[in-house]
């Protein structure tokens, strides 16, 4: 495949949330504002491009037998980096992600990822899957997190977009929000995939 | 048994690059990180004492494991700052909360931590239910019980909205807060 194919297929022909329906814990928990997708999103890329590339640069290293446990360590000392970076110089970032930070690791996109790409591809191209996987998997937190925040808040980014009297849509911003919108964006997303 | 050697041989290798890696960067971002967690704190001391002129993270009396911060104007102590917690529907509501020596009042309350829900009790956040806690007092509160107590309640706090069990948290740890303020009032005024 060519790099170019490797960095797009994140985005929609493997988008990891809306195709492969991998990571849905973050997904659903974080995106009641569109601010708190684009950041645990580009921590998720973050964590993801670096075990990618270290899983790819070790795959001759790491015997098959040992490999999942050798890739958790990897990808729990890119998380707990990540978190210590994030708590020293994004600190008000930091605290509204707070607890999520830790949970990247258990993201099945980033074992998945080490598991059926980065440790039988060279680093190159691994390092690619990485960055269009992880930019794709932003892009539908930011979309989630946009949809909910405009109904439950009437705002985006935190701007108001309705003036005081919009009624908030309160039940997107709730559990069953999260549910509701990923369900019928996944509808919507399979109609346009079976053209 | 070679091969299983070098199953041990290559796991506690990446285990100890990872823990060397994770060393490193921790030392490097330690300092940052407790300045943040400092500024953080100090901030939210200032926004409940009158203005000061000390450094209230460093004018501080330990007690019963509790930390209270004195803010100063010209060598006298003008507010006490503490946190308090209080149930609310969903886990603990963890606020700060500044009290006046001078008439056991509050001189204002932040909200440092919640889980309640958003839209609904995620409101105690609101300046506007904060700022009612403001010269309130166990002496000049209707108490219920000899409690603070919202409206619904019969007290005189206004409760948010869809939003009692959060409003009585809050309510909770204020009143909770006065009371530890007035047991060891003697011991966090008084001189070392």
């Amino acid at each position: 495949m060519s790099l170019r194919k490797e960095f797009t297929k994140g985005f929609i022909a493997e988008n990891p949330i809306f195709r492969l329906l991998l990571g849905m814990c973050p997904t659903l928990a974080v995106t009641t504002a569109a601010i708190n997708g684009v950041a645990m999103g580009l921590a998720a890329t973050v964590v993801l491009v670096g075990s990618n590339c270290t899983i790819s640069l070790l795959q001759r290293f790491i015997p098959t037998r040992v490999r999942i446990p050798a890739f958790i360590v990897i990808i729990a000392s890119f998380v707990t980096i990540i978190d210590m970076l994030m708590a020293g110089f994004f600190y008000e970032l930091h605290r509204v992600l707070g607890l999520f930070i830790p949970l990247i690791v258990v993201n099945c996109i980033i074992l998945g990822r080490a598991e059926a790409y980065a440790s039988r591809n060279p680093l190159l191209h691994s390092l690619v899957d990485g960055l269009g996987m992880g930019l794709g998997f932003t892009l539908s937190l930011i979309v989630l997190g946009s949809i909910r925040e405009i109904l439950g808040r009437g705002a985006i980014f935190g701007f108001p977009l309705f003036g005081e009297g919009y009624p908030p849509f309160l039940v997107m911003l709730l559990p069953p929000g999260a549910f509701i919108v990923l369900g019928l964006l996944l509808g919507l997303m399979n109609r346009l995939g079976k053209r | 048994m070679r091969e299983s050697l070098r199953l041990v041989v290559v796991l506690t290798l990446v285990c100890l690059i990872a823990a060397l890696a994770l060393a490193g960067v921790d030392r490097i971002t330690k300092g940052p990180r407790l300045e943040q967690k400092r500024l953080a704190h100090l901030k939210a001391i200032k926004s409940v004492l009158p203005p000061f002129d000390n450094d209230p993270l460093k004018d501080k009396k330990e007690i019963e494991g509790m930390a209270f911060y004195l803010g100063k104007r010209e060598g006298a102590i003008t507010g006490v700052a503490f946190s308090s917690k209080g149930e609310g529907y969903s886990g603990f509501i963890t606020i700060i909360m500044g009290v006046s020596p001078r008439d056991d009042s509050i001189t204002g309350i932040e909200i440092l931590e919640h889980s309640e829900t958003p839209g609904l009790g995620a409101n105690i956040e609101k300046e506007e239910f904060k700022n009612q806690f403001k010269e309130k007092s166990l002496a000049n509160s209707k108490l219920v019980a000899g409690k603070l107590a919202v409206k619904k309640d019969k007290g005189d706090i206004t409760a948010l909205t869809g939003a009692t069990i959060s409003s009585r948290g809050v309510t909770e740890a204020v009143d909770k807060g006065l009371k530890v303020f007035l047991k060891y009032k003697e011991q966090i005024l008084g001189e070392k």
